[in-house]
């Protein structure tokens, strides 16, 4: 009886190695997207934290006081993440439209807010503020 | 208190024709007022400005010599005739650009002249001063005039523009109780020299029981300014304008206080003060209860003890709560319906790092 070359041999390799291929691109963007998530959510961490930097600047302003030039902030809850924030003061009108010249001013700051998370993870947020100040009597 | 009775009850406590021989009020210096100043040559500094006799001075503010002097004498810097009448602390100057200087001045004197000068930075002290009467809102007889410093705020008005508003009430300066004002006058930030000669005639008087004047004719015809009578009350310390809204305090008597208050020094008597809260734009009365619910044929709100004839309205030093306001208060005395919002407000973001 003549021997007849066999098929199912070839094909179950090409299907082990069409599968194992598949399988490394799978482990490697596996991988690639956890990185990049990883990476996104430090980053979005990082901007939590100067956001959070942002705020607690404006809640001391509200509270009358005047931020120091510069700060760390903790994030509290997570030790990795900080906000390194500057405070800074542009401008002041003497002569704000509708208040009396000499009393109240208006000033122009700016706050510069650097969220860090793990990872080295950094975003910077500045935001521009104007408030109204009251002048010391003579 | 409604006005009409303030204004009954100040007449009963002292009729219009009897003059006030009681013990001589309690007065204090007036104060000098801080400038920045530079002459000819000279860096910019620090300078202290006083009334002087019927005159004005002006000092190094480290070391008392003196800068440069007004009256009307010939041994003056500047001589100018009409200078006939204190200054007391009737005294404001401000700055209108941004070299740091200070560029304008205006001082009330007791016959209830306005003055106005242009300082001229960088002048000679003969020709630092450039100006003269502004407003002439005394009276005939004399016994009215300034003693509190004006109040000056910037205001944007329909039709006219940007304007400085120039709050400043009178006070009796003779022997006899006078009808005293409370005046709103609009000034330019423009020099005009010599300044256009103001008079009572040319401002539109405010009643608490009527509509504000109507401002919209301002476009052809501007307004040159309001005034509010105050019967006999008095003005003897300067308004606070906050958002448009212009605070001050009145006193509660026609005793003329400040007749026996000499060199240009300040009454301080303890006395019955009010409080009026008017628009800055138009003169209208505004709420003065909190809630702005108010009456406005009562006008001048009482405060509830005697204080200081000079108390003026001011900020309170420390916010209320955390969200950035701060209440007024005149001796102490908080005042509801005036409030510094001084809460952050935005004015740009953007983020700056690179992923």
């Amino acid at each position: 009886m003549r021997r007849v070359p066999g098929f199912v041999l070839p094909v179950v390799l090409g299907i082990i190695l069409i599968t194992g291929l598949l399988a490394a691109q799978a482990a490697t963007d596996l991988g690639s997207h956890t990185m990049l998530a990883t990476h996104r959510l430090l980053q979005q961490r990082a901007f939590e934290a100067a956001e959070q930097g942002l705020a607690q600047v404006r809640a001391q302003m509200r509270s009358g006081g005047v931020p120091p030039a510069s700060q760390d902030l903790p994030s509290p809850g997570l030790p990795t993440d900080s906000a390194q924030v500057e405070f800074a003061t542009l401008a002041v009108v003497a002569l704000p439209t509708g208040f009396s010249a000499g009393r109240v001013v208006e000033s122009y700051h700016e706050i510069r807010s650097t969220g860090r998370s793990a990872r080295g993870a950094r975003v910077t947020l500045v935001q521009g503020l104007r408030q109204l100040e009251a002048q010391a009597a003579p | 208190m409604s006005s009409r009775a303030c204004l009954l009850a100040a007449s009963l406590l002292l009729p219009a024709a009897t003059p006030a021989l009681g013990a001589a009020p309690d007065c204090r210096p007036a104060r000098a007022i801080e400038l920045m100043v530079r002459f000819a040559d000279q860096p910019p500094q620090r300078a202290l400005l006083r009334s002087s006799g019927t005159g004005l001075a002006l000092e190094d503010s480290r070391g008392g010599a003196q800068l440069w002097s007004a009256g009307p004498d010939a041994g003056a810097f500047q001589r100018f005739g009409e200078m006939t009448a204190g200054f007391g602390e009737s005294l404001f100057a401000i700055h209108l650009d941004t070299d740091g200087l200070h560029d304008r001045l205006y001082a009330g004197d007791r016959t209830g002249r306005l003055w106005r000068f242009e300082l001229a930075a960088g002048a000679r002290p003969e020709h630092w001063l450039r100006g003269g009467i502004w407003a002439d809102l005394g009276l005939a007889e004399g016994g009215r005039g300034f003693i509190a410093a004006p109040d000056v705020a910037l205001v944007n008005l329909p039709g006219t523009g940007t304007r400085l508003n120039v709050a400043l009430g009178s006070a009796t300066t003779g022997e006899f109780p006078v009808e005293n004002r409370f005046y709103f006058l609009r000034d330019t930030l423009a020099a005009q020299l010599p300044p256009q000669l103001l008079t009572e005639a040319d401002l539109l008087p405010l009643s608490p029981l009527r509509a504000p004047p109507d401002i919209s004719r301002a476009g052809t015809d501007e307004v040159r300014g309001y005034y509010l009578l105050l019967g006999h009350a008095q003005v003897f310390a300067p308004a606070l304008t906050l958002a448009g809204r212009t605070h001050f305090t009145v006193v509660e008597t026609a005793q003329p206080l400040a007749v026996h208050c000499a060199d240009g020094s300040i009454p301080t008597r303890p006395v019955a003060l009010s409080v009026t809260i008017l628009r800055t734009a138009d003169g209208a009365a505004t709420g003065s209860n909190g809630e702005e619910q108010h009456d406005p044929r009562d006008l001048r709100r009482s405060l509830p003890r005697a204080l200081p004839a000079d108390t003026r309205v001011d900020v309170a030093p420390s916010v209320t709560g955390d969200n950035g306001q701060r209440r007024c208060e005149a001796g102490g005395e908080p005042l509801p319906g005036c409030m510094l919002d001084t809460a952050p407000r935005p004015a740009g973001w953007r983020r700056e790092d690179v992923d």
